[in-house]
């Protein structure tokens, strides 16, 4: 009892101290954040392209590629690549690298597909 | 079915929300059609024109675009209706459009009747619109001390706000220091302190204890620059008139004659116009003998949206309206207290505490959610 009472004690203190902290602007301020919030939420939750969206991360298929992607991104940026030398020959030469060409394919499609859609 | 809302306050836009969730598919095939008709592009939050009012909120809190409040499928026009013909289904708008309906609602609202009590719009303060919030602002920081007044007109708007800025102001002036030197008097127009008789219960023995003076059976006849005169013949000096004046209803229904004082008869239930099935009305607009509060109208709102969604769908009406209103009531002191009833069931306003004044803080804030439909 003894425990269960000092329990209590420290609950009642701890909102009658969290009610000392609080102001009505606090109040406001949180109420307005989470309005605003709940807003987004209801928009998000009835939005048809987010349900798409969702609909087309659930494919494994898109979800390697979007990783693959980023996976590719992040170790371009991570490369110490030498700098392009530019001129005809060293476009030549980097088209000629077979992972070049099969990222210009890649592009390629997925563009010929946006357009369809 | 074409749908058409006129007025984008409270209850039109928490109505045309809501239809437009019920109603998602049918306007998305074209089955049905969401019109609102509105005098502004802006939405006002008109409860915090009473902290404006008192200098807890500023006014460019009060607003928000109406069409960032309506739901895309919702066709917003800022076109007033000048002429209404329910004959034949159709009303004519102030840029000379004539639009026609299956069913309309009418949600027009209400506006202060000053100029009915002579001398009191030039001698009193109020706070129903902005202009009038912030000039009493003005007024009280310009205030030192005497004997402050509050009258009241009816029918009026919001039925807890003459106790409500009673409230306030003993609060504002304790917070200015200056509470011992004002004398503040409450008036109510009829045999008690409020319309219904438990909240007055509630608010006597507060007056009581706050040391408010007042006076019941005072309605206001005139006003001088220093005298307001009772109908019942007394006569109160101030120093400061603070009134919640008398309100009717759009210049536009009184015109055609839809209602005496521009308040439309409805069915309390169905809330159509008496006589017409595909004419609705709520909030202010209506002539039921409820409060005439924003909750009121959301409530309305809710039902009636429930009913012409069902219209719709099934061919006919499923809900009836109960009466339901909710009313905040700040109390002082930082607390606050609410009143809760229906056609069935009194109010029963409990002690007041700072959580039901931090609900209603937040709810100032979380009125746009409502108004979205959400809330």
């Amino acid at each position: 009892m003894g425990q269960l009472g000092n329990m209590n004690s420290e609950v009642e203190r701890l909102f009658e101290s969290a009610g000392d902290a609080l102001s009505d602007d606090i109040i406001a301020r949180l109420a307005e954040t989470s309005s605003e919030l709940l807003c987004i939420a209801d928009r998000l939750a009835r939005s048809e392209g987010l349900t798409r969206l969702l609909d087309l991360l659930e494919r494994e298929h898109i979800v390697n590629s979007l990783v693959e992607l980023g996976e590719a991104a992040a170790a371009a940026k991570a490369s110490h690549a030498p700098e392009a030398k530019g001129g005809i020959g060293g476009m030549v030469k980097t088209m000629s690298d077979p992972d070049v060409q099969d990222a210009l394919v890649f592009f390629a499609t997925m563009f010929k597909e946006f357009k369809k859609g | 079915m074409k749908i058409l809302i006129v007025g984008g306050g409270m209850g039109g836009t928490i109505l045309a929300n809501n239809l437009a969730r019920r109603l998602r598919n049918e306007l998305k095939t074209g089955k049905a059609s969401i019109t609102m008709l509105s005098a502004s592009d802006k939405h006002m939050y008109q409860p915090g024109l009473l902290y404006v009012a008192v200098g807890k909120m500023n006014p460019s809190e009060l607003y928000r675009d109406q069409a960032s409040l309506l739901e895309p499928s919702i066709e917003f026009k800022v076109d007033p209706v000048v002429e209404f013909d329910l004959d034949n289904n159709s009303v004519k708008s102030q840029s000379g459009a004539t639009y026609s309906y299956d069913v309309i609602v009418i949600a027009t609202g209400s506006r202060t009747h000053a100029e009915g009590t002579p001398g009191l719009a030039e001698n009193a303060e109020m706070f129903y619109t902005e202009a009038d919030a912030v000039k009493m602002y003005r007024r009280l920081e310009e205030f030192e001390g005497g004997k402050v007044v509050v009258a009241v007109g009816v029918p009026h708007k919001c039925p807890m706000a003459p106790l409500e800025i009673t409230f306030m102001l003993i609060d504002y002036f304790k917070q200015r220091g200056i509470w011992d030197d004002v004398h503040l008097h409450y008036t109510y127009p009829i045999g008690r302190t409020h319309s219904l008789e438990p909240v007055a219960k509630w608010a006597t023995p507060e007056f009581d204890r706050m040391g408010v003076t007042y006076e019941t059976l005072f309605n206001m006849k005139e006003v001088t620059t220093d005298t307001v005169i009772s109908e019942e013949g007394s006569e109160e000096k101030f120093d400061l008139l603070v009134t919640v004046p008398a309100h009717k209803g759009m210049q536009v229904i009184e015109d055609a004659g839809m209602g005496a004082g521009g308040f439309i008869p409805t069915d309390r239930q169905r809330l159509n116009m008496e006589g017409r099935d595909n004419v609705f009305v709520i909030g202010d607009t209506t002539n039921l003998p409820i409060s005439k509060a924003g909750s009121t109208a959301h409530f309305e709102a809710e039902a009636l949206a429930e009913n012409i969604a069902s219209m719709v769908t099934i061919g006919t009406a499923t809900r009836d309206y109960d009466g339901k209103v909710f009313c905040f009531i700040e109390a002082g002191e930082g607390k606050a207290t609410y009143a809760m009833f229906n056609y069935q069931n009194p109010p029963d306003p409990k002690e007041p505490t700072a959580g039901i004044h931090w609900f209603k803080t937040a709810y100032n804030k979380m009125y746009w959610a409502s108004a979205r439909g959400l809330l």
